[in-house]
């Protein structure tokens, strides 16, 4: 009798890690300090154009370059070209993506995808609020811009819009269906034309 | 040798010019006069003024909005410095003064009881940077997104508000954060007596107004003007100044900006150097300030990277310019333009070089104790 009660015990614990009994808790999903590239895009984006290209490493950044560990970065008076970074923005430190590069003569960047491991776990039923912009958005001839972020599996935000655009705010309530254990891959993922500016303010567990 | 010629951009700037003599400070307008406290004896005027809060949606962006104080001074104010304060969002802003019925209100777009004071659109009363740094000057560049800032000269330098002056600036707002916003910024001038005056600051602007920016292509205009004879005409010797603040001015496609001494042998002396920075350069409070060390004039380079199918020249509204502002205590003011521009072909880096004849010089003399 006292080995089937610990038996049960044992299962009751083990059933309370990684399962959907387990409560998650309200805050940050991401850190915009752990950003880093990622090629895990192509399952939920299609395979990156042939002309594809984006900066792995910062330009002309020598003073900023490598970013503080868990800080910001205020790149007023900088010369750096990077084609994202942990920028600091008021109170937040947002995920800046800028698409320019050195010289005409180099594609522009136009496919971007970046990854991090979660914060936190999510449980079915959960509430997460992605936010996001752009700058007004140009390039000499129209076309489209994506901003995409998925969690584990599933896209929380998938966002299009025709270039040019003025400046928007994109943002999704996206509701789990299953659980997402701590370290579930996150993806941010942003197809451009031209010369422009995105960003992820941030995510959050409602 | 060019002609040294007055024109009616530079009488602005003299109208700018107050009397040495006149020492007191009347602030009539809707600024807040402070009482003054005391430094080594001297008396220091402070003024304030709340701008209007804008309001800014949830992700929202606000720009092409303008905002006027106007001083009601009915002397000079020779300002030493100028602080901001703001209630969030202000992703960056530059203020001028100017005479205050420079911008006054467009009744067909702004009704007929539009105030001179307040907030307005833009476009609506034709507000431009060069023109309001032509028609009196720069007074405060508002770094990127900063809540609190304090622009002092250096030396005791002072910039001279001319009587009857009003501030005003384009602001840019941004809001990140999940709530609207109602921010607004305040201004705190502080101002010394005229016999506390130890260098009054003058104006120097470039304008290149001869670009001719090729498309698809990443380029750069350099233009130097010689500043010997009109400095000898008005002042007497060779160019003698120091350089206090710099204004560079472009648009969306610049990516340079450096403005240098310019020796006769050919050395260059770098005064501000803006890399890579697209759009919305900033102004500089050299600090301390930059002696011209014998050059006879100045040089200032333009970059740009052209990502459209055609030629852009110098023009407002999907056009580019090559614009600076620079505040000296030199005695005497400038002005000039573009004259013939000479491509030179593409370097190794495939940069497309440009060489600009420096066009007519205006200069007027500044600073006549």
């Amino acid at each position: 009798m006292r080995s089937r009660v610990a038996l049960a015990l044992s299962l009751h614990v083990l059933w309370g890690c990684g399962s959907s009994s387990a409560s998650s808790t309200p805050g940050p999903l991401v850190d915009n300090t752990k950003w880093a590239s990622s090629e895990k895009g192509e399952v939920f984006f299609g395979a990156p154009p042939a002309d594809s290209e984006c900066l792995s490493e910062p330009i002309d950044c020598e003073e900023h370059y490598p970013w503080p560990e868990g800080q910001c970065v205020d790149l007023e008076e900088s010369s750096c070209i990077v084609s994202f970074v942990p920028e600091c923005l008021d109170s937040f430190t947002v995920l800046a993506v800028y698409t320019r590069m050195p010289n005409p003569q180099q594609p522009l960047c136009n496919w971007l995808t970046l990854e991090q491991p979660s914060l936190r776990a999510i449980v079915a039923g959960d509430q997460v609020e992605v936010r996001a912009r752009h700058a007004k958005l140009n390039a000499p001839v129209p076309g489209d811009a994506r901003m995409s972020f998925v969690i584990g599996d599933e896209i929380a935000l998938d966002y299009t819009v025709l270039i040019p655009s003025d400046f928007k705010h994109a943002s999704n309530v996206w509701t789990a269906s299953k659980d997402y254990p701590v370290g579930t891959p996150l993806l941010f993922h942003v197809e451009n034309h031209g010369s422009n500016e995105y960003m992820l303010i941030e995510v959050n567990v409602l | 040798m060019r002609l040294i010629t007055l024109s009616i951009i530079f009488s602005l700037f003299l109208i700018g010019c107050g009397d040495s003599g006149m020492s007191a400070v009347g602030a009539g307008g809707s600024g807040t006069a402070g009482t003054g406290g005391s430094r080594g004896g001297e008396v220091i005027q402070k003024l304030t003024h709340a701008y209007e809060p804008i309001f800014v949606d949830v992700g929202g962006e606000v720009s092409g909005v303008c905002q006027s104080w106007v001083l009601g001074n009915e002397e000079p104010l020779y300002v030493t410095k100028v602080r901001q304060t703001n209630d969030g969002g202000w992703h960056h802003s530059n203020w001028f003064f100017v005479p205050e019925t420079f911008y006054p209100p467009n009744p067909e777009a702004e009704g007929d009881d539009a105030p001179l004071e307040g907030t307005w659109r833009c476009r609506d009363r034709k507000f431009g940077e060069a023109a309001a740094a032509t028609a009196g000057g720069v007074f405060f560049a508002q770094s990127t997104q900063t809540l609190e800032e304090l622009q002092e000269f250096p030396n005791g330098a002072v910039l001279e508000i001319p009587p009857r002056s009003m501030i005003v600036g384009s602001a840019h707002l941004l809001n990140v954060s999940a709530a609207p916003i109602d921010s607004a910024i305040t201004m705190e001038i502080e101002a010394v007596p005229a016999e506390e005056v130890q260098i009054r600051l003058a104006p120097i602007s470039f304008s290149n107004t001869s670009l001719e920016i090729p498309p698809m292509a990443e380029s750069r205009f350099s233009m130097m003007c010689d500043l010997r004879e009109p400095y000898d005409y008005l002042v007497g010797g060779a160019p003698d100044y120091n350089i206090y603040y710099v204004l560079a001015h472009y648009h969306e496609w610049g990516n340079y900006f450096k403005l240098s001494f310019a020796h006769e042998d050919g050395r260059r002396d770098t005064i501000l150097e803006i890399k890579n920075r697209v759009g919305e350069p900033l102004g500089k409070t050299i600090d301390p300030p930059m002696h011209n060390n014998g050059a006879m004039g100045l040089e200032v380079d333009c970059g740009y990277i052209n990502d459209t199918d055609r030629t852009l020249v110098y023009g407002l509204g999907g056009q580019e310019m090559c614009v600076f502002l620079a505040y000296t205590d030199a005695k005497f003011k400038v002005g000039t333009e573009g004259g013939e521009n000479h491509p030179l072909g593409q370097n190794e880096d495939g940069l497309f070089l440009n060489e600009t004849e420096c066009g007519a010089v205006i200069a007027a003399p500044a600073n006549q104790e």
